[in-house]
């Protein structure tokens, strides 16, 4: 399938979706609107900032109160298309998955907005991303949930794969007859929890003492960057606020466990207190807390955190520190 | 699907005021058959809010076996929303969420039928919770029941006007104050003066007990260390943990302790659960 192909496809998907991409934006990549469908970027690089927003709104409304009785909320907005989720972006969205299984307003959005991946080169693209949260595995398209899946061969060439059947639908109505079928087995391997995700689970248990951590934590400037960059964070408050006179809205909005009001109760008591311990936190639910939920790594190895770390810490140096110890 | 996220109305029936500084409210489901069926475990807690004040967790502090009729909660002035719940007013309308977590364990399942029961600070609202419930089952009639409570001072003690009351139904009762003035008697019995550890020294507490504890962080380590060294088994000693929560479902990380959520996998743990997980205090 050529190009032009694909083109068609995301020409049909946008008069249907409003579409979000990665488009190029110098030497990066940004996933934004996309109003043009040929600007959109298939090189499958990571991008700097992540889809979470359209599953998991910085801000949304959950309902309001008006006058002392509750209006649910009436979603009229265009369902959306991820257009372009990498397989790592993917394997964060798998774990949205289990993580908000039983959330109405996510799983509202999930059955709405349509989900397109996209890798270039080999089925994965593990060996570029160096991945280091998990091992490589082989049939990595059976483990990712997607609708349609885009994938770019060397020569350039697409082969399309519906993961779903909203997936196959759009595909079918996009003139697209050419696809093949999979079928999602969950994000775990058959041989059992990631060996790789264990091992660094098993590190984290009593390393809170580990040098490491004051080693960063006296650089950190608790800015919170790497939580918002993170296509696995999803720490959430509930906040109430004014919308109109009479109208006040409850409203979920992205936590940061890097900020002090994060674990403060009354009386200023902060549980997590220190950067070292903010720090720790954070690392801890990816490498710890997430695999006991779930059984799946909570860091998928995009590496976002240190792009966007002012003072540059590196994730795969801490790990590796802490392997040493 | 359930939204776990929508609360219900509940309407204030009775307030009173219970330290200088804190109040209980008795709270009806604005709904008849909501409050009918509303049940819940002692030792668990609730997201009470008000709109636009938002929300946060509470125990409940009345008997379990009479959740059908009404619930009560206990409010300290020490922020914003709470604040505006202790100047709340009959009639007023609250929302509340749960209950959610585990309680305490089932009083009549006990390895250890006696009751240690020790509240430091605000901990007396849940501890107060747990002997409403005794006395609704009677459970006092056949076991020892002691309670340990202490407060920074005397004017923060709360349910001083109902300890009286605690005593006449055989509840031995203990007090000490960090900061006391001058002697002072309550319930009967003669206020200490010092921290709550002091009142384990006393030969009439009963090794042969199930200890329930509440207070502020602080206080448990140094207890639960005498209460070992006097004997007490770790499987028998129980405590409640407060955190910030917001979901109250285990969702939204703020109450995180390692692998651990004191929502869903607390507020009550025992201090075998210390082992695996030192940090939860």
């Amino acid at each position: 399938m050529l190009k032009k192909d694909i083109n068609k496809l995301a020409n049909y998907i946008a008069q249907q979706y409003d579409i979000f991409a990665p488009v190029r934006q110098g030497k990066d990549l940004a996933i934004q609107s996309v109003q043009d469908v040929k600007n959109i970027d298939y090189s499958a690089r990571i991008p700097n900032n992540t889809f979470k927003q359209l599953f998991l709104p910085n801000q949304e409304e959950l309902f309001s109160f008006n006058k002392g009785k509750l209006k649910k909320k009436v979603d009229d907005k265009r369902a959306q298309c991820a257009y372009g989720m990498t397989v790592l972006d993917l394997k964060a969205l798998g774990l949205f998955d289990l993580v908000f299984s039983k959330d109405p307003y996510y799983l509202a959005k999930r059955e709405t907005n349509l989900v397109v991946g996209i890798s270039s080169g080999a089925p994965s693209d593990y060996e570029e991303y160096k991945v280091f949260s998990m091992d490589k595995e082989e049939n990595v398209l059976e483990h990712i949930s997607f609708d349609i899946f885009i994938e770019r061969n060397n020569e350039k060439e697409f082969k399309i794969y519906s993961g779903s059947a909203k997936g196959r639908k759009v595909l079918v109505a996009a003139s697209i007859n050419v696809f093949e079928n999979i079928q999602f087995v969950g994000l775990i391997q058959e041989e059992g929890p990631d060996k790789r995700m264990l091992k660094l689970a098993s590190l984290f248990k009593g390393s809170e003492n580990n040098p490491v951590w004051d080693e960063i934590a006296k650089i950190c400037t608790a800015c919170g960057k790497c939580s918002i960059a993170c296509p696995t964070c999803f720490c959430f408050d509930l906040i109430d606020e004014s919308k109109t006179k009479d109208e006040i809205s409850k409203k979920r909005v992205w936590g940061n466990c890097f900020y002090p009001e994060f674990s403060q109760v009354a009386g200023n008591r902060r549980f997590v207190d220190t950067v070292k311990e903010r720090l720790f936190f954070w690392y801890e639910h990816k490498f710890s807390r997430t695999p006991s939920d779930f059984s799946v790594p909570g860091c998928v190895s995009c590496m976002r955190c240190f792009k966007v770390c002012p003072v540059g810490i590196n994730i795969v140096e801490v790990l590796s520190k802490l392997e040493k110890k | 699907m359930i939204d776990p996220y929508i609360p219900q109305f509940v309407k204030i029936v009775d307030m009173k005021a219970v330290a200088s500084d804190s109040a209980i409210f008795t709270l009806n489901f604005v709904s008849a058959s909501r409050q009918k069926n509303f049940s819940f475990i002692q030792g668990q807690f609730v997201m009470i809010g008000i709109p636009g004040a938002g929300e946060c967790a509470l125990d409940i502090c009345s008997s379990a076996k009479n959740s059908s009729k009404y619930i009560q909660v206990t409010v300290k002035r020490v922020g914003f929303l709470t604040e505006k719940l202790v100047g709340a007013k009959i009639g007023d309308q609250w929302t509340l969420r749960g209950p959610f977590g585990n309680g305490w364990p089932n009083l009549n399942k006990l390895a250890k039928p006696n009751l240690l029961l020790i509240a430091g600070g605000s901990g007396l609202a849940p501890l107060r919770g747990i002997i409403e419930n005794i006395m609704a089952m009677n459970y006092q009639k056949d076991n020892m029941i002691r309670a340990l409570c202490g407060s920074n001072e005397i004017d923060f003690l709360m349910f001083q006007n109902e300890m009286p009351n605690w005593v006449n139904n055989n509840i031995s009762l203990d007090i000490c104050i960090a900061k006391l003035a001058k002697s002072i008697n309550i319930a009967g019995g003669r206020v200490a003066k010092g921290m709550i550890t002091q009142l384990l020294n006393s030969d009439k507490i009963i090794i042969d007990s199930t200890v329930f504890m509440i207070g502020p962080p602080a206080m448990y380590r140094p207890v639960i260390q005498k209460l070992q060294a006097l004997g007490f088994v770790g499987e028998n000693i129980f405590f409640s943990l407060e955190r910030r929560m917001h979901c109250g479902i285990g969702v939204c990380q703020h109450c995180a302790v390692n692998d651990v959520y004191i929502c869903k996998d607390g507020p009550v743990f025992n201090v075998n659960d210390l082992i695996k997980n030192p940090d939860l205090i």
